[in-house]
Formats: structure tokens, C-alpha cells, sequence
């Protein structure tokens, strides 16, 4: 038995000459939500068709509880993958996407899809091909979460909802995850409001995982440090700089690492000014590919 | 209790922080019970295990404790390791940055204390 709920180990996936996923190992806990950041192209929605068995990797493994995840029926019904686009039939009403998902899903609460249909405003009576990209999106939501299948996945769950609907679905997952426990992975590039709903943030860049951590330690790890440029360089050397800019003599770097006491001191002592960074920078500055900036 | 977290510091710091602030104020009083980690992460629409972090954050320095089947309560005593341990920082957190920004400013060192005689303590 594997200690991990999903592990994938190896993956890669290339379109041509792309090379959409690469040597892609990872092992996601039980009971734990991820959030899946990457810009765009980056390789999520590949990574996501893989591991729910929608598309196959050129070369790699994914196991469920140790079980290979590939084709293999029994795991499949565990995963409940809401992918961005087509995935629902036209002609389908609301209420016969919520029974066929009934009777796909072993978990699949229908009182409670019910109640959220009418939390979200969302018509049972409708035919999918009616629905607006908004309601599109909540259909989504409202099987994922119904479907309380051990490991949920939302690509881009919240794509084309208001700030209020958007609100309300972190509020929803959050209670929902209280009461039923299990692992979900959710892309998002909404950072700023989505990253303290994730428990461990998963960033991909290039079809690579680059860093797999808590969002804390995220947090945690990232500085500007800021001033003269001389004290900067001599602040900063030997650390991994992830961002400079230079605003006429003051130059700020971006640095990502452990920050242990010793590199606070050095800071001080260069006379340096140290401030945290927002998420979403971070996010923009671990995902870019130019690291000079000249303003 | 804060209603809203400033983004750049970690979301468990501050969720104990204004637990201690609600404690010192006299909103919450000692023996009474807090809002469970679940009510926590919904309200505040965060992981339950960064809310969970807050709050044993808080059990370690002997400020909540844990009745079994109930929930977490403020230990009697709580304020006072609150004021004691804050106390300890107040010129870190305070005094240092007060002195430097007069530093900045040419304030002298009596033009100061004038200042902080004017803005009148509560605490005498």
C-alpha cells in the first residue's frame, strides 16, 4: 500500500516538437488540498487529462493507492476529474447530468447537489448548450463537489464566475471538505484569492514541477530585498534570485529560499531593506521565463 | 475578531494573533470557549489545517486548551502570558520602529517624549 493517494512517477507527454509534460514525479497525501499553479501552456490541463486517464503519457506510471491509475475501471470511479471544456453532452438538462453523474460516482450525493444547484441559482430544467460560460463553470462545481469522490480535480473551476460566485465556491469546498474529507486538486491562475484555500501548492512551469511546498512555506521563503544596488548584490550573493528590477538607483531582488536568521542579519547588515512579496508576484516571478526587468 | 488578513504575513500568525487581541481586549474571557478551527477556516475561507495551526500555536503557550468532545477554551491566566509575552517584544515591535522613523525625521529625543505625553496614556 502506497502512502500516497496519487503518485505519478516519470511523466511525459510531448504534442510534436512541445514537450507538454516532462519527468513529471510527484505524491499527493490523503485528505489534502492542492492547488495546481501554472501560467498558461504551462502543462496543467495536460498533467490533469493524464493522471484522470483522459489522454496517456508518452512514457511514466500513475498509481492510486499504489494501484496502476491507467484504464483501470475500479480506480477510475475514485477520481472525479471536472475538466475546463467539453465535458458534458448538449443536449443534456441539468438534472440528467446530475443523474448520470449519480450513477457514476459511488459517493455522489444528490440532496446535496441539489442544494447547491439552488445556492448557485443554477436551473435543473436547462440544457447544457444554454447555459452561459458562468453556469457552465458552476455545473462543474456542483457535480465535483456532490460527486465526493476521494480525489476531486477542478481544472479551472472559478473561469467566468463573478467575485461573489467565486466567494461562494471556496466557502462551499472549504465546509464541504470539513464534513467529507479527501483530496482535491484544483488549477486556478487566480492566486491571490485561491492560495489560502490550498494546503500544499503544486507550481509547474514548462510541463516541470518546479516546487512542491506548503503555502506558508511559500510565503515564508519569499523576500524583496531592496536599496542601493552595491548593498543589494552584497546582501543577496549566493542566493537564488528569482526576480530584479532596478527603479533609477534602487534595485529589488526577489529572493526565494529558507530564510534562516543569519540571512536576515546579512541583510540588516548591508543596509537593506527586506519586505514580503505578495503571492501573485511570487507566482509570476517563479513562473517567467526573462528574469531582468528594466523599468 | 479581524475580518480581513493582510496578504504578506502567514495566515496562522495572524489568525492566533487576533485571538490574543480579542483575549487582551476582553472579547473573549478566560474559560470561555472560541469558534472551532471548521467555523474558522469557513469564515475566513482558509485550509482548516492553517486555522488548526493558529489555534496549537496558541495551546502551546498554555493560552487555549482543548475540553475533549467540546472545543477550545481561553486557559485562565490567558491575558497575562499575553501581556507578559508582549510586553517582552514591545521594543522590537515598537520602540525600535518609532525611534528610527524619528531618526528620519530629525525628531529629538525630547520633541519625543513631549509626543508621547500629549497622546495621553490610558494605561496609568
Amino acid at each position: 500500500m502506497s502512502e500516497f493517494i496519487l503518485e505519478t512517477k516519470m511523466l511525459n507527454k510531448s504534442y510534436g516538437d512541445v514537450k507538454a509534460v516532462r519527468d513529471f514525479s510527484v505524491g499527493l497525501e490523503s485528505n489534502k488540498i492542492y492547488g495546481l499553479l501554472g501560467r498558461n501552456g504551462a502543462g496543467k490541463t495536460t498533467f490533469l487529462n493524464i493522471i484522470a486517464s483522459r489522454i496517456f503519457a508518452d512514457s511514466g506510471e500513475v498509481s492510486f493507492f499504489g494501484q496502476n491509475a491507467i484504464e483501470n475501471q475500479e480506480v477510475l470511479e475514485k477520481i472525479c476529474y471536472m475538466p475546463e471544456k467539453d465535458l458534458f453532452i448538449d443536449i443534456d438538462r441539468v438534472s440528467r447530468i446530475l443523474k448520470t453523474a449519480a450513477l457514476f460516482y459511488d459517493n455522489f450525493d444528490m440532496e446535496y447537489a441539489l442544494r447547491l444547484c439552488k445556492k448557485f441559482e443554477l436551473s435543473v430544467n436547462k440544457k447544457y448548450k444554454n447555459l452561459s460560460r458562468g453556469y457552465e463553470s458552476i455545473i462543474r462545481i456542483v457535480v465535483g463537489l456532490a460527486s465526493r469522490a476521494p480525489l476531486t480535480i477542478f481544472d479551472e473551476p472559478v473561469l467566468g464566475l463573478d467575485a461573489a460566485v467565486r466567494d461562494l465556491f471556496y466557502r462551499e469546498l472549504i465546509e464541504d471538505y470539513e464534513n467529507n474529507p479527501r483530496t482535491y486538486i484544483i488549477s486556478t491562475h487566480l492566486i491571490e484569492e485561491s492560495a489560502d484555500v490550498f494546503e500544499e501548492a503544486l507550481i509547474i512551469k514548462d510541463g516541470m514541477l518546479v516546487e512542491k511546498l506548503t503555502v506558508e512555506e511559500l510565503k515564508e521563503r519569499a523576500r524583496y530585498v531592496s536599496g542601493k544596488a552595491s548593498a543589494v548584490d552584497e546582501a543577496v550573493s549566493g542566493m537564488n534570485i528569482v526576480h530584479t528590477e532596478m527603479v533609477g538607483n534602487i534595485k529589488i531582488c526577489t529572493i526565494f529560499e529558507k530564510l534562516t536568521d543569519e540571512k536576515l542579519k546579512k541583510f540588516e547588515a548591508a543596509g537593506t531593506d527586506v519586505s514580503p512579496v505578495p503571492v501573485q508576484k511570487l507566482f509570476i516571478y517563479l513562473t517567467e521565463q526573462d528574469k531582468e526587468v528594466m523599468i | 475578531m479581524k475580518l480581513d488578513f493582510d496578504n504578506e504575513k502567514s495566515i496562522y500568525l495572524q489568525i492566533a494573533e487576533s485571538i490574543e487581541d480579542d483575549i487582551i481586549k476582553g472579547n473573549i474571557g478566560e474559560e470561555t470557549q472560541i469558534p472551532s478551527t471548521n467555523q474558522m477556516a469557513v469564515i475566513y475561507r482558509i485550509n482548516p489545517a492553517t486555522a488548526g495551526k493558529g489555534i496549537n500555536l496558541l495551546v502551546d503557550r498554555g493560552i487555549l486548551y482543548k475540553k475533549r468532545g467540546i472545543g477550545m477554551f481561553v486557559t485562565t491566566g490567558a491575558k497575562k502570558i499575553i501581556q507578559d509575552d508582549r510586553k517582552n517584544s514591545f521594543y522590537e515591535r515598537f520602540v525600535k520602529t518609532l525611534l528610527e522613523e524619528a531618526n528620519n525625521l530629525g525628531i529629538k529625543t525630547e520633541e519625543l517624549i513631549e509626543m508621547i505625553r500629549k497622546g495621553g496614556r490610558t494605561g496609568e
